[in-house]
């Protein structure tokens, strides 16, 4: 596995989002972008995974360049995405809602189902309900659930701790870091720089839509800007 | 039984068969609008079309092959589907990223045109060359027409006191059977789900991994196969005119889909018979009270429409409707 994001510049609607971005994310890695709302991390992996089309720049996963597929055919290509705020189908089921996360007739559907619900006991108890029913943790379950059911080999989270307690935003993690144990490597955007620091191997700091900084997460942690910009520490 | 009182249930049980085909006329826009929030106004030209498709077939296949014009409700089906998804191509993918009034005005466009093919044919002359590339679909060039059949015309049951007319208890027996089908294939289906999915939130559904084009192709094409289904045994029950669907078919679909509540095919089928059910209903009133007062005996479909903005007024979701995704 391998995504190479080199000097991608993007614009929402009419504003410039993005600029001369380049990230990447290796084998096995556990990657985050920090930066404040609306620094461009959104935006960046919407770009990544074709939901807004970039203006200049190259994407590659696994050395193709993916710029100008569309979104369902990236996530095919073994991406498991989840969005910020969840974006669950309301009305369907938790089952029904992962599910719909696997490409139609692969004969490991049922594997893959089940390896989720290990992963989350929870939600095979309450496979038969709504989505729309179940507490914002288990949404956000479901959500990486749904991601994992194509047998992804790059997940990307977008603000995972949306909505979250904190409390509830650590089981996630660790649930996350597991998943990263099994193999699959994580981007994952995160406004709670301190907690993404923490966890990740490698992070890109953004701002105004611009990589400012980027290096080991240990090293960035005690990065004095970084520091004083995200981590609310004056030294 | 009185003799009134035998022709209100009369009138009623009219009404609820002819609500089931507002039922099945209304399922195909209905699950277009809740996959693409695009509404098909042309939805009544393809019902009008396949009326007029059945009629021909009746005049020109029935007496020279011996089938039976009910048949060609499913060529109909076939032939709207095909209408749907190049219209799809050729008109609505191209604006429907464009929000909502571009593919509104597409779709009236379309309606307009194919009114006019409908009473017009399509036809192009040369000097003494003629091409006619659509003849004219009406034959009775508006007077209205209803397909050349003794066999359904006329018969009907006599239940009791009831007397049904055969085409329109066809017509409700299949509404019946038709739109269980299709909830079936929504909620049971990978295919089903995945339309589900991607009108509930159709950028998490690409997220997932979903052909939301796809979909959106896919529900198109069931949607107008099903107004050719309907508008095929529309044939037999009413006669039919080439602006039939602006005068009389739309405002009652645009009824039938907001009570039922966008996207579901239980709630439409419910909201079909109601509104049969109220149509025949204040009919019976316009009939017994109105005209004391002097108001005209056709206020009934006025009256009708009076209920059912009353209702929207109540509960703006339509009766069945949830509160749709953003």
């Amino acid at each position: 596995m391998s995504l190479e994001v080199a000097n991608v510049s993007a614009s929402y609607g009419a504003v410039r989002a993005l600029w001369d971005v380049s990230i990447s994310v290796s084998q096995g890695q556990f990657v985050c972008l920090v930066g404040a709302n609306g620094a461009g991390k959104s935006t960046l992996l919407k770009t990544i995974v074709g939901m807004i089309p970039p203006r200049s720049g190259t994407i590659r996963f696994n050395g193709r360049g993916i710029s100008n597929l569309r979104t369902h055919s990236i996530i095919r290509m073994g991406i498991g995405f989840v969005p910020e705020g969840r974006r669950l189908f309301p009305t369907l089921s938790v089952e029904e809602n992962l599910r719909m996360g696997a490409p139609r007739a692969i004969n490991n559907l049922e594997d893959s189902l089940k390896k989720v619900y290990t992963l989350f006991p929870v939600l095979e108890e309450k496979r038969k309900q709504k989505a729309i029913a179940l507490s914002g943790g288990e949404q956000q379950m479901v959500a990486i659930g749904r991601a994992l059911m194509g047998s992804p080999k790059l997940l990307i989270l977008d603000e995972l701790s949306f909505g979250l307690a904190p409390i509830i935003f650590d089981r996630v993690l660790s649930t996350i870091l597991q998943i990263k144990q099994a193999g699959v490597s994580v981007l994952m955007a995160e406004q709670n720089a301190e907690r993404a620091l923490e966890v990740s191997d490698y992070s890109y700091v953004m701002e105004n839509g611009r990589v400012v900084k980027h290096g080991k997460s240990t090293d960035l942690i005690d990065d004095p800007l970084v520091k004083e910009a995200y981590l609310g520490m004056d030294e | 039984m009185s003799a009134s009182a035998i022709t209100v249930a009369q009138l009623l049980i009219g009404g609820i068969l002819q609500g089931g085909f507002f039922a099945l006329a209304s399922v195909g826009l209905s699950l277009i609008f809740g996959v693409q929030r695009i509404l098909n106004v042309a939805h009544g030209a393809f019902i009008v079309l396949a009326s007029f498709i059945t009629i021909q077939f009746s005049i020109l296949i029935t007496p020279v092959f011996h089938i039976d014009p009910l048949y060609s409700a499913a060529l109909d089906f076939v032939l709207m589907a095909l209408v749907g998804a190049a219209s799809y191509f050729l008109l609505i993918y191209k604006v429907e990223s464009t929000g909502f009034e571009a593919p509104l005005l597409a779709t009236f466009g379309l309606s307009v045109f194919l009114e006019y093919v409908i009473a017009n044919g399509l036809r192009f002359s040369f000097s003494s060359f003629h091409l006619t590339l659509i003849p004219v679909l009406d034959p009775s060039s508006g007077i209205g027409a209803q397909p050349q059949n003794q066999v359904y015309s006329s018969t009907s049951l006599l239940v009791g006191p009831i007397l049904l007319q055969e085409p329109q208890l066809i017509a409700f027996i299949v509404a019946i059977a038709v739109i269980p089908l299709m909830h079936l294939f929504l909620t049971r289906t990978y295919y089903g789900k995945a339309i589900r999915a991607t009108a509930q939130d159709w950028e998490a559904a690409e997220f997932s991994g979903i052909d939301v084009r796809m979909m959106r192709v896919l529900s198109f094409t069931l949607g107008s196969g099903l107004a050719g289904l309907a508008g095929g045994i529309f044939a037999f029950t009413n006669s039919v005119t080439p602006t039939t669907a602006d005068t009389s078919l739309l405002p009652i679909i645009l009824a039938v889909i907001i009570l039922g509540g966008v996207g579901s095919m239980i709630g439409t089928l419910m909201a079909g018979l109601i509104v049969g059910l109220i149509m025949s209903g204040s009919d019976v009133v316009a009939y017994y009270v109105l005209t004391q007062f002097h108001f005209p005996t056709d206020f009934g479909l006025v009256l009708t429409f009076i209920i059912f903005l009353i209702v929207l007024m109540i509960k703006p979701t339509g009766l069945f409707g949830h509160r749709l995704q953003k």
